[in-house]
């Protein structure tokens, strides 16, 4: 037998949770015909055919995530390969500092200044506890 | 010092790359990042819906048990108050163990949506190609090395500045391109079950949840009414019984001479079954704004896909701004709700 499908399951548990509510229903309008014996039977069977179509609604959503697997597995890649960018351009931003303070100690080195080199020098090391 | 050729050059150069980047829309992506953030704003709320899949199923049989368990206080606690590992524990485990399991792998899946907008945002970041503090320094230090004059320095700093932003938003863009490309047609797929799931699911069983305990109150008004005429008295019962549609059923027989006409224990009971429909009406709105922005995000995915060539345009940014802002009105909405 093919198994069900997620809308069929849910199809399942809309026509079981209709079912229920006419029993409940039927209770009701016909309260003071039924013998109390009567009535526990028809509760009875009222939640029983409810807590199905609870059921089937759980069918329906496990089937539905169940075929989720490979569109999940390729949105992760995409997620991937845009972190990989950001990480990337971020990367490109380092460089960016670190190349300035190398001009800067360049600079520094070159003008044969004392104060200006140990500023430039501190400005690297910063820049490298950052990470 | 006049400024020398090669630097004029590189200056004209520059004019003509603004031009072209004029032209190409080069403005920024702000609106994308709103519209991803707000997205994933929502679907961080997806997992209370979820555990309130198996937590909805426990009170329908908290309901059922009620009535099998009437006048005896200490089996009612223990249905109401279940004790770990104890025998009602295990019933609500056994009769709800389906949608217990569904959970996890629910909250999976939109955690898959939550990282991939959050990633799509990070990215759409316009601060992410914004180098000018990193490029502060090397004006001053160009001119501090006596190599450039003060003016040729800046010029130079400007330059270098405006190609590296140029090709980096080229990159950023390109990038964004590609995810749209890659992953539109899954995300359709990812955004499209999960409104089924809690705008079409989860609904039905607050539904099941809900004519549970209109069966409960329903009953025990019905069997209260006929245990007091039964003692002699009248009581006439209206309003939400049977199918909660306002349908009347008139119980009413001829009245005895001290007929007591105000029903104190249904009113009190009449009451608590508004405050729990109340409660349940809250957790219907919260699904319905969770389900509507979830079809937002694919919407406004699909959107992006499409001028997936011209994500810098104005009318682009436009509608992506309109999306992320009503998906943030629905965020809101969901927050009160839930």
């Amino acid at each position: 037998m093919p198994k069900l499908t997620a809308e069929q399951a849910f199809e399942l548990a809309l026509q079981f949770n209709d079912v229920a509510q006419k029993l409940a229903t039927y209770r009701f309008s016909n309260w003071s015909k039924l013998t109390p014996a009567q009535r526990s039977s028809l509760e009875g069977r009222e939640f029983t055919i409810r807590n199905y179509s609870s059921d089937f609604i759980a069918l329906s959503i496990q089937i539905d995530v169940a075929n989720l697997e490979q569109t999940l597995a390729s949105i992760k890649t995409g997620t991937t390969k845009m972190k990989t960018a950001v990480t990337n351009l971020k990367t490109i931003g380092k460089i960016i500092k670190v190349a300035t303070i190398v001009i800067t100690i360049g600079a520094a080195v070159m003008s044969g200044n004392p104060t200006a080199i140990a500023t430039a020098v501190g400005a690297a090391l910063a820049e490298e506890k950052k990470g | 010092m006049q400024t020398r050729p090669y630097v004029r050059k590189l200056s004209a150069l520059m004019l003509v790359l603004s031009l072209c980047l004029i032209n190409s829309g080069c403005t920024d992506l702000k609106s994308i990042r709103e519209f991803t953030e707000s997205g994933a704003e929502i679907s961080k709320g997806l997992p209370r819906l979820a555990t309130d899949l198996s937590a909805s199923c426990k009170r329908q049989v908290v309901f059922q048990e009620m009535r099998n368990r009437q006048f005896q206080p200490d089996k009612l606690i223990a249905i109401t108050h279940p004790e770990a590992n104890s025998p009602e524990s295990k019933l609500f485990e056994q009769r709800c163990r389906r949608l217990i399991e569904v959970e996890k792998p629910l909250i999976q899946a939109n955690a898959v949506l939550v990282e991939y907008l959050d990633a799509m945002g990070a990215l759409a970041a316009d601060e992410l190609t914004n180098y000018d503090k990193g490029m502060e320094g090397l004006g001053t230090s160009l001119s501090n090395a006596k190599v450039f004059t003060g003016k040729e320095a800046s010029a130079i700093t400007k330059i270098a500045s405006f190609i590296l932003k140029a090709s980096t938003e080229g990159y950023r863009r390109k990038k964004l391109k590609n995810a749209l490309e890659e992953n539109n047609a899954h995300i359709q797929t990812l955004t499209g079950a999960l409104q089924r799931i809690i705008g079409q699911r989860y609904l039905l069983q607050l539904k099941n949840e809900r004519e549970q305990m209109r069966s409960y109150y329903s009953s025990s008004i019905l069997e209260y009414t006929e245990y007091m005429n039964k003692r002699g008295r009248v009581l006439t019962t209206q309003n939400h019984i049977g199918n909660g549609n306002g349908r009347s059923v008139s119980a009413t027989y001829p009245p005895p001479q001290d007929a007591l006409k105000d029903p104190l224990p249904i009113i009190t009971v009449k009451r608590i079954w508004d405050e729990d429909e109340a409660e349940m009406l809250k957790k219907v709105q919260a699904a319905q704004a969770y389900s509507k922005a979830v079809a937002t995000i694919g919407e406004g995915h699909q959107k992006l896909y499409n001028e997936r060539n011209n994500l810098g345009s104005k009318e682009v940014l436009r509608l992506a701004s309109a999306y992320g802002k009503t998906i943030k009105s629905l965020v809101d909405e969901f927050r009160e709700a839930f």
